[in-house]
């Protein structure tokens, strides 16, 4: 099942897809949707849930590290599919409806 | 930037279940000496009272200084991140320490968590289900420790905001997973 695509799913799999195989943090994918992470944490947690992302805790000592592990998110290939063809279907109203808008605007 | 946590103040659990005996033995004290003075009024003072009361203040004194040194949270809200201590043993739930929410496998290895301060998460998290809620924890605070000081406290805001929606999301999954495998 496809999850609903709000605007803020949509710009948490934009994050994930600019480089699909690369794995982002809860602060690094805050930072590049402007997101608020409690609004991020429910969105990974339903993707994951749907098989669209997948995540892993960071193998580091936090003593070492002096901070505590991260945890990993990243696309699974059909999420990245699924992501991309969500994102192509999310545009495509948008510009039909303004070329629609366009198009009124020069019968008048 | 991330920021740099100060170290990990060592400990071990057993000097912590000590420290929490010995602050609950000076409650349990103190409140007893309340409630005879309240009741009976003040002992006539003779040698065995001041025995008695230079042992009582030894302890007092032990404890404070002991629990302030170690800093722990349990009286003391923590001005820098220190290891967790839970309180009450009741309350825990699963392993501890940086393994919170990492599972099993995760428990063996790893060292202790780091508590920042944000005391509200952890209760928060604890009306998650089990594995969720620590996993939830965990992730707030691995976020909230890199996060600037100006992101922070919107940071944690915003997850104890979502967190009722969230309580109730995973709730139900955890209910609908439990009876899907009751029905097989």
């Amino acid at each position: 099942m496809a999850p609903r695509l709000t605007v803020q799913v949509l710009l948490v799999l934009q994050a994930l897809l600019r480089e699909p195989g690369r794995e982002l943090y809860g602060l690094e994918l805050t930072e590049e949707t402007g997101l608020l992470p409690g609004t991020a944490y429910p969105i990974l947690l339903r993707l994951e849930n749907q098989g669209w992302v997948t995540s892993r805790w960071e193998d580091v000592d936090p003593r070492v590290e002096k901070r505590p592990a991260r945890r990993y998110y990243r696309l699974t290939a059909s999420g990245a599919l699924q992501a991309s063809a969500a994102l192509a279907g999310a545009r495509r109203p948008r510009s039909t409806a303004l070329r629609g808008l366009a198009g009124e605007g020069g019968m008048a | 930037m991330p920021r740099i946590l100060p170290e990990i103040v060592p400990d071990s659990r057993r000097r912590a279940r000590y420290r929490r005996a010995s602050l609950i033995t000076v409650v349990l004290i103190n409140l007893g000496i309340a409630v005879h003075i309240e009741f009976f009024g003040w002992v006539k003072p003779d040698g065995m009272s001041y025995v008695a009361d230079g042992f009582i203040f030894a302890i007092n004194v032990g404890v404070v200084h002991y629990g302030w040194r170690a800093h722990d949270g349990f009286l003391v809200r923590p001005a820098r991140p220190v290891r967790l201590v839970r309180p009450l043993r009741f309350l825990r739930r699963g392993g501890g320490g940086a393994a919170h929410g990492r599972g099993p496998a995760a428990r063996v290895t790893s060292g202790p968590v780091i508590a920042g301060r944000w005391p509200a998460l952890r209760p928060v998290s604890r009306l998650m289900p089990g594995p969720m809620g620590r996993r939830w924890l965990a992730e707030a605070q691995s976020l909230l420790a890199e996060a600037d000081a100006g992101q922070r406290r919107a940071a944690a805001r915003s997850y104890l905001r979502s967190a009722p929606r969230l309580i109730l999301i995973m709730w139900l999954a955890e209910l609908s997973r439990r009876a899907r495998r009751h029905l097989r």
